[in-house]
C-alpha cells in the first residue's frame, strides 16, 4: 500500500507525457479522439514499465500539492512571473548594452517558506530570471544565497524577500500557492 | 500579416541571443556571466517557441491537421527547456562556488562566512 | 519573402562559434561549462526555428531530446568541476 501511490502517480505522469508526444496520431479508423488505439496500448505498457522503474523517485512526505486548486493557482502564477521576467530581461539587456555599470554581490535571503516545494519554486523562479541566480541553499532553514547583478545603493547582507524582485513580491504568491 | 509577426518574433529571439553572447564577453567574472547566459536561456528560447506557436495557429486557421504536432510538441519543449536551464545554471554556480571559484568583482558576499557551515552540513547528510 | 529563417539560423551558428571562443579563452572551468550551456540553448533555438523553415515537426522532438541529454551532461560536468568524481 505504501508504494502504490508513487507507482500510480509516476505512471500517470509518464502516460500524460506520452499522450502529448503522440498527439495527432489518429487515422481514418480505429482511433479514440486524437490518438490511435495501438499507440494508446503501447503507451500504457511503456508507462507502466516506467512507473515500476521510477516509483522510488516519487515518494513524497507531504501531499499538499496534490490538491487541484493549487495547480490552478500555479497556472495563475505564470502572469506575475512573466511580468517580472520581462522587467528583468530588459534591465539585463540595458546593462549589457550600456557597459559596466554593475554592482554584483551575493546576498542572503530568508523567505520563511515552510515546505520544500515552495523553496524549490522560489529558487527556480529566482534562477530563471536573468539578473539573479541562486548560488546555494540551506536545506534545513531554507535560506538562499543569491548572486545579484545589481545589489542596490545600500547593500545589506540579509535581504528581505520582497526586495529581490523588481515590482511584485513573488515570495508572497508562492506562500499562497504552497501553504 | 501574421507571417510578419512570426518573423519579428524570430528577430527578437536573435536580438536577445546576440545580447547574451556579447554579455558573455563583456562581463568581468563568472558569476556575472551567468546572468548574460540567462538572457539566451529565457527570452531567446521563449521567443523562438512563441514563433512556432504562432505558426501552429496559422496552420490551425488554414484547417490543416499538423497544427497539434507543432503546438503540443513546442509547449513540451518550452517546459523542458525552462526546467533544465534553471537546474543546470544552479548546478554550475553551486559547484563553482564549492570548488573555490569565489566572485572576483563583488560589493558584498554573504556566502563567504557561511560556506564552511554549509559544507559541514552536506558532509553530515551523506 | 526572403529566406529570413535561414539567415537567422546562420547568425545563430556564428553565435555558437563566438561561444566557442569563450570556451577557448575561459579563465576557469566553470566559464567553459557556462559557454557550453549557452551553446546547448542556441542549438535548441536553431532546431525550433528550422522546423518552421523546412516544415518538419520532427525537428522539435529532436530539440526536446537534445535538451534532456545535454542537461544530463551538464550535471555530470558540474560534479566534475566540484571534484566529486574519482
Amino acid at each position: 500500500m505504501k508504494s502504490i501511490v508513487p507507482f500510480i502517480s509516476a505512471t500517470v505522469a509518464a502516460f500524460i507525457i506520452y499522450l502529448v508526444l503522440s498527439i495527432g496520431s489518429a487515422g481514418e479508423t480505429n482511433s479514440i479522439l486524437l490518438w490511435s488505439v495501438p499507440e494508446l496500448i503501447i503507451g500504457l505498457i511503456l508507462s507502466i514499465i516506467t512507473g515500476l522503474l521510477c516509483r522510488k523517485l516519487w515518494q513524497g512526505k507531504r501531499y499538499t500539492m496534490a490538491n487541484p486548486l493549487r495547480w490552478l493557482l500555479l497556472a495563475v502564477y505564470i502572469i506575475p512571473f512573466v511580468i517580472e521576467l520581462i522587467i528583468a530581461n530588459l534591465t539585463v539587456a540595458w546593462k549589457i548594452l550600456t557597459g559596466r555599470n554593475i554592482r554584483p554581490g551575493i546576498v542572503k535571503l530568508t523567505p520563511g517558506l515552510k515546505t520544500d516545494a515552495g523553496a524549490l519554486l522560489l529558487s527556480a523562479s529566482i534562477t530563471f530570471q536573468p539578473g539573479t541566480a541562486t548560488v546555494d541553499i540551506n536545506e534545513k532553514t531554507r535560506e538562499m544565497y543569491i548572486h545579484c547583478l545589481d545589489v542596490g545603493d545600500a547593500p545589506v547582507k540579509g535581504m528581505e524577500s520582497g526586495k529581490i524582485f523588481a515590482r511584485l513580491d513573488l515570495a508572497k504568491w508562492i506562500r499562497r500557492i504552497t501553504e | 500579416m501574421i507571417d510578419t509577426v512570426i518573423v519579428i518574433l524570430v528577430l527578437l529571439s536573435l536580438f536577445f541571443s546576440i545580447l547574451g553572447v556579447i554579455g558573455l564577453f563583456r562581463f568581468p567574472d563568472f558569476y556575472t556571466r551567468i546572468h548574460a547566459a540567462g538572457l539566451v536561456g529565457s527570452f531567446g528560447v521563449l521567443f523562438a517557441g512563441f514563433a512556432v506557436l504562432l505558426y501552429a495557429f496559422t496552420l490551425w486557421a488554414a484547417g490543416e491537421e499538423a497544427w497539434f504536432n507543432y503546438g503540443a510538441h513546442v509547449l513540451l519543449a518550452l517546459v523542458v527547456v525552462v526546467v533544465t536551464a534553471t537546474t543546470s545554471t544552479h548546478a554550475i554556480a553551486r559547484s563553482a562556488y564549492r570548488s573555490g571559484n569565489t566572485p572576483k568583482v563583488h560589493v558584498i558576499d554573504a556566502l563567504e562566512e557561511d560556506e564552511p557551515k554549509m559544507m559541514a552540513q552536506e558532509e553530515a547528510r551523506r | 519573402m526572403i529566406d529570413i529563417f535561414m539567415i537567422a539560423a546562420i547568425i545563430f551558428v556564428l553565435l555558437i562559434f563566438a561561444c566557442g571562443v569563450r570556451m577557448w579563452l575561459g579563465p576557469t572551468n566553470a566559464d567553459r561549462m557556462l559557454a557550453l550551456d549557452v551553446i546547448n540553448a542556441l542549438v535548441v533555438i536553431i532546431m525550433i526555428i528550422l522546423s518552421i523553415r523546412f516544415d518538419q515537426p520532427g525537428f522539435i522532438d529532436v530539440a526536446i531530446v537534445y535538451a534532456l541529454l545535454s542537461f544530463v551532461g551538464t550535471l555530470y560536468v558540474a560534479k566534475l568541476i566540484r571534484g566529486d568524481l574519482e
